[in-house]
């Protein structure tokens, strides 16, 4: 009976943010065989100019580092089929490492890959980038998803580009919690988390985690993903805290490797090319 | 190091860069602002030569023997001394706007404002002539003109003070000398004199006279005795004719010499008598000596009676008598002759060592006699040598040139100082950028994961420039550039474009006056 009345107060929670955000709903959806919670999503347009602004390059493909983006994807896609992983969680040791924008790249750089459904999350609760990114404003937030109090279709927004031919769900906070790591470890996260991978049937979950050194956020999630990627900023992360880091993931779950970010050392020299 | 080590750290550099810019122009425009802020320096300069001797060396020389070179340093030390530097500032109120200024730290400024340079001359190199330079530096140039004046007065001063003293030194230094010698050769005349004197009978000059005065007394000695013997012998021969005829003429009764006396009173007395009153104590002196005279004389006229009877004086006793006296007389003659040789003996047996005295006292005399003659010589020298020195005929120091107000400041230093502001800066900026990235202990490529922590990157994303960053970027880019561009290209438009107005405009201003002065004319 409680399940009832609270499945009912989602469907009336989705129709009313439905008609908030009607303008930006693209009603020509094609609907492929994929879970049916995917054409529930609201759409989200995305704006070219303001992706220029915060440095999502894998949205227009203009500019050069896009190629080792894709790379990235490539190789993580490998990794994926190879262990048969869903989820993966983007750590950085320290803030402003570039996690979030790289998180939005990859995605972008995913939903390019057909027969992809890929799904973004940003649990950087107390400091969350992505909405901001992307301009994601009138979705629940992230948080009450994770608390069961929220359904899958008020919580994601489709957002991939228009030359896609996969799928890409965002998720974001909005910054409001104090309890995150409490909330991170929680059984009611796990259930979500199970929950999502249910009626999404994502091939790429892209987790973006916290700092890890300055809370524990990051590491009370890692049991819910099944590797992890450790992004360092090149003249700004310490190689001491790499090494922390570094150990820290391998420790707790499969450590995919590190990604030097924001290097400014131009790779040609390194055969890339 | 490879290439793409390099590569790295160029593009590190190169990122770095404004760090560089930055703090060299900082370090620049402060040094070259003070460089501009100093004071104008002015530099008055007088020249000096040492001349050698003006008189020819082998007619004349100055006592004074140290080379110019070395005089010349000498006095520098003596005008660089602390007392003399305060001295000069204070005259010339060298530094008249700031007062409170410590004594050690005017010492020291002034010290660096006095420049002693040698000019150099082409002569041989065992030539003593030498030119200097002595120069001062003010802020004004009447100061520095004033104080290198100054300076030079001192100097020549100085020199020929110096030169005069030590003339006048060696001057004294003989006269003394010479006294000295003159005391001794006096003392030792009258050493010598007083000994002469003493043994004036016993010198070695005369011992060839005395030889023969000894000669000739051992003579006369021999024919004394041979006299002597003689006269022994005709004695002893008319005493035997007196006892062979044995008549013997009577003996003159001669008279006793108290007879002869009692006559010569009795004289005396009746010569008196006419006189002196008969109660004179004279006459009654007189008369009880003949009284006692005449009693004396009765009683030896009866001994002789008893004695001789009446035998008589005869001829032969005449003979004997005189033949006696001829004998005491060669008697006496023999004993002081036997005294004379005797004396002789004894000087003549002294002169040998007298001899050895005087010699040696000779010798000294001698001695001090040469070491007297050379120092009255080397006492005339000196006296040339002075006289030399007060005429300044010797090695003298003249002024060439007289320091005069300068009529431009020295060519600063300032370019010198701007430049160096600059390279110091440059110098600051790389240090500044090599320190920070030596304290640096981050990650900067794939590479340093590699060899940091033995880690293949997983992948590597170069670093994406937000749009407003590549505007604000090619903005600062394009001011660099620009501003480049426009620095030289204005100063060469300011060179080229103004500079000849400006010679223009002199060029009319020295024809103006060159028409207004043919007017005049």
């Amino acid at each position: 009976m409680s399940k009832m009345v609270e499945r009912m107060q989602v469907i009336v929670g989705k129709q009313d943010f439905v008609s908030s955000i009607s303008n930006t709903v693209d009603a020509t959806d094609a609907t492929r065989d994929c879970p049916g919670a995917w054409s529930d999503m609201t759409w989200l347009k995305i704006d070219p100019k303001r992706m220029q602004k915060h440095r999502i390059i894998s949205f227009s493909r203009s500019h050069s580092a896009s190629a080792s983006i894709d790379m990235l994807r490539t190789n993580i896609w490998h990794a994926f089929q190879c262990h048969k992983w869903t989820t993966i969680a983007v750590c950085s040791p320290a803030p402003n490492c570039g996690k979030s924008t790289l998180c939005v790249n990859l995605a972008f750089s995913f939903s390019r890959l057909s027969e992809c459904r890929t799904v973004l999350i940003d649990l950087d609760l107390r400091r969350p980038q992505i909405g901001r990114i992307l301009g994601l404003k009138e979705l629940d937030p992230i948080e009450k998803f994770l608390k069961g109090e929220s359904c899958i279709e008020r919580s994601f927004a489709r957002c991939e580009p228009s030359s896609a031919e996969g799928k890409l769900a965002v998720a974001t906070a909005n910054g409001e919690i104090n309890t995150c790591a409490e909330l991170l470890q929680s059984e009611s996260a796990k259930r979500a988390i199970g929950r999502l991978k249910q009626e999404l049937q994502p091939h790429v979950v892209l987790v973006d985690l916290p700092p890890m050194l300055s809370n524990d956020d990051a590491l009370s999630f890692l049991s819910n993903v099944d590797c992890a990627l450790l992004i360092v900023a090149a003249e700004e992360t310490q190689i001491a805290q790499i090494d922390v880091c570094e150990r820290e993931l391998a420790g707790k779950t499969n450590f995919l490797g590190v990604v030097l970010n924001k290097c400014r050392y131009s790779p040609e020299a390194y055969g890339y090319y | 190091m490879s290439s793409s080590d390099l590569r790295f750290y160029w593009s590190l550099m190169w990122r770095r860069v404004h760090y560089v810019m930055g703090i060299t122009l900082l370090v620049s425009i402060v040094g070259i602002v003070f460089a501009w802020s100093l004071p104008p320096v002015y530099r008055a300069t007088s020249r000096l030569i040492i001349e050698t001797a003006q008189m020819p060396e082998q007619l004349a020389r100055s006592t004074v023997s140290v080379s110019g070179i070395e005089q010349m340093q000498i006095i520098e030390q003596k005008i660089m001394t602390n007392e003399n530097l305060l001295n000069l500032a204070r005259k010339f109120n060298v530094y008249e706007s700031k007062n409170g200024h410590l004594e050690s730290d005017i010492v020291e400024d002034m010290a660096a404002r006095v420049i002693f340079a040698q000019i150099r001359l082409e002569v041989p190199p065992n030539s003593a002539l030498a030119g200097f330079s002595i120069s001062f530096e003010a802020e004004e140039p009447g100061v520095a003109a004033d104080v290198a004046q100054a300076i030079t007065t001192q100097i020549l001063d100085e020199n020929t003070k110096r030169r005069v003293d030590s003339a006048d030194d060696t001057l004294r230094f003989f006269e003394g000398s010479v006294k000295n010698l003159d005391g001794e050769l006096n003392l030792l005349e009258g050493e010598l004199l007083t000994f002469k004197k003493a043994n004036k009978d016993a010198l070695p000059d005369s011992l060839a006279y005395r030889r023969n005065e000894q000669a000739r007394q051992q003579e006369r000695l021999a024919q004394l005795e041979r006299e002597e013997a003689s006269l022994r012998d005709r004695r002893s021969g008319l005493v035997r004719i007196y006892d062979g005829t044995e008549a013997v003429v009577g003996i003159n009764q001669s008279l006793t010499p108290e007879g002869e006396m009692l006559q010569q009173l009795r004289r005396t007395l009746a010569e008196k008598q006419g006189i002196y009153a008969d109660e004179n104590p004279n006459m009654s002196a007189l008369r009880s000596q003949i009284e006692h005279l005449e009693e004396t004389v009765a009683s030896q006229r009866a001994g002789r009676k008893n004695a001789v009877g009446n035998k008589r004086y005869s001829e032969l006793d005449i003979q004997l008598a005189e033949i006696d006296a001829r004998l005491t007389s060669i008697k006496q003659e023999r004993s002081d002759i036997a005294a004379v040789l005797k004396d002789l003996k004894q000087t003549i047996l002294a002169t040998p060592e007298n001899e050895i005295v005087l010699t040696s006292l000779e010798r000294r005399h001698k001695n001090i006699q040469t070491q007297y003659d050379s120092a009255i010589a080397r006492l005339a020298e000196a006296t040339t040598g002075k006289q030399i020195e007060q005429r300044f005929k010797g090695e003298r120091i003249s002024i060439i040139e007289m320091a005069t107000p300068p009529d431009k400041p020295v060519p600063s230093k300032r370019l010198k100082i701007a430049a160096g502001a600059v390279a110091v800066g440059i110098i600051l900026g790389f240090g500044f950028v090599l320190l920070l990235e030596l304290l640096n202990r981050t990650i900067r490529r794939p590479t340093d994961l590699v060899n940091y922590l033995e880690i293949r990157p997983f992948a590597t994303i170069q670093y994406i420039a937000s749009r407003s960053e590549v505007i604000a970027r090619r903005l600062a880019v394009g001011t660099i550039l620009f501003a480049a561009l426009m620095v030289p290209l204005s100063a060469f438009v300011i060179y080229y474009q103004f500079e000849p107005i400006g010679s223009f405009v002199e060029g009319i201003f020295s024809r103006m006056a060159q028409a207004s002065h043919e007017q005049n004319g």
